[in-house]
């Protein structure tokens, strides 16, 4: 919604499809390097601290330290802040296009706040019942992974309708997924749906 | 044209393609002599929570009344002759700014967008 509302703004058409794609492919690539850095530095790091289970965002600095030192400590921190910076940004806009998109007003990420008032309130209001629960002292930690696992486990009814529309020739013409496309997002949506029906129970009753 | 597919809930916008909401309930004409006949397009919330249950449309009914004024007890009511074309959007021949639909998002602008610093 985040990225079709930009192909809608910006105007879109079928040449920027193949920046899309690069675009795309380079930056699943580099999140999901990180991500596999990340989990590998933890487990070799952490458990070399005698760490075997991660109950605190204080132990996460602990990861940078034996190489950076102090700086691992600041490096965290920084990492940590831009991206729960990006996070919040991208998750009020998304709110706020789905409300805005869903009654049918006016919505612009270019325009000025003012010129669409109940899309800009929508996002702002956002962030502030976004710090609701972290305000009221719920643990960063358990919410990240209660939060990621409901995600996963509500892929199937975000992601299949997509495949019905990128399998219709109507919408996509000559674009529509093949076979590997088609196997490759159920096998994904299927493995993070089974993953978050194992994980919410054990995030709720504690493993 | 079917419409409940076609009409009900698609986009509205206006004579300068400015979004005005969807088509948040059809009002039918009865007639003696022949099929029955589209009267008006409705707008606004009161129309849409009347959708999903009359006490929760009386409550919304009341609301608008008192936060924006007796105009706003009802929907807003927009003759099915104003209807341009009916495609992805729905064309109306008006100008939005001469109805009340953005009275809340004006509202809203002047009170509380404007004043945040930024807006």
């Amino acid at each position: 919604m985040f990225y079709s509302s930009r192909a809608i703004e910006d105007k879109w058409d079928e040449s920027h499809l193949s920046v899309n794609r690069a675009v795309a492919g380079l930056g699943m690539t580099f999140g999901g390097t990180i991500a596999v850095g990340a989990l590998v530095v933890a487990a070799l790091v952490l458990r070399a601290h005698g760490i075997e289970q991660i109950d605190d965002y204080h132990q996460l600095p602990l990861m940078l330290i034996p190489v950076f030192g102090y700086w691992g400590f600041v490096l965290m921190c920084a990492s940590l802040g831009i991206a729960c910076l990006g996070a919040a940004l991208e998750i009020s806009l998304q709110q706020a296009y789905l409300v805005a998109q869903g009654f049918g007003w006016n919505w612009s990420k270019n325009a000025r706040p003012k010129n669409n008032p109940g899309f800009s309130a929508t996002y702002s209001l956002a962030v502030l019942v976004g710090a609701v629960p972290i305000a009221a002292g719920l643990d960063p930690l358990k919410l990240t992974t209660l939060s990621m696992a409901l995600t996963a486990a509500s892929l199937p009814l975000t992601v299949v309708p997509f495949l019905f529309l990128m399998n219709d020739e109507r919408y996509v013409g000559e674009y529509r997924n093949g076979l590997i496309g088609n196997t490759a997002v159920l096998f994904v949506i299927g493995l993070g749906f089974v993953l978050a029906i194992v994980t919410i129970p054990l995030e709720i009753f504690g493993s | 044209m079917d419409l409940v597919r076609d009409v009900l809930d698609k986009q509205l916008v206006d004579r300068k393609q400015v979004k005005m909401g969807k088509v948040d309930g059809l009002v039918l004409e009865l007639r003696d002599n022949g099929p029955p006949r589209v009267a008006f397009i409705e707008i606004g919330s009161v129309a849409l929570a009347r959708r999903i249950g009359a006490r929760l449309g009386e409550w919304v009914s009341r609301m608008g009344a008192r936060l924006g004024g007796e105009g706003h007890r009802e929907p807003y009511r927009v003759s099915w002759e104003k209807v341009r074309d009916v495609g992805v959007d729905i064309d109306l021949d008006l100008d939005v700014q001469d109805t009340p639909v953005f009275d809340w998002q004006t509202w809203l602008r002047d009170h509380v967008v404007a004043r945040i610093p930024g807006g």
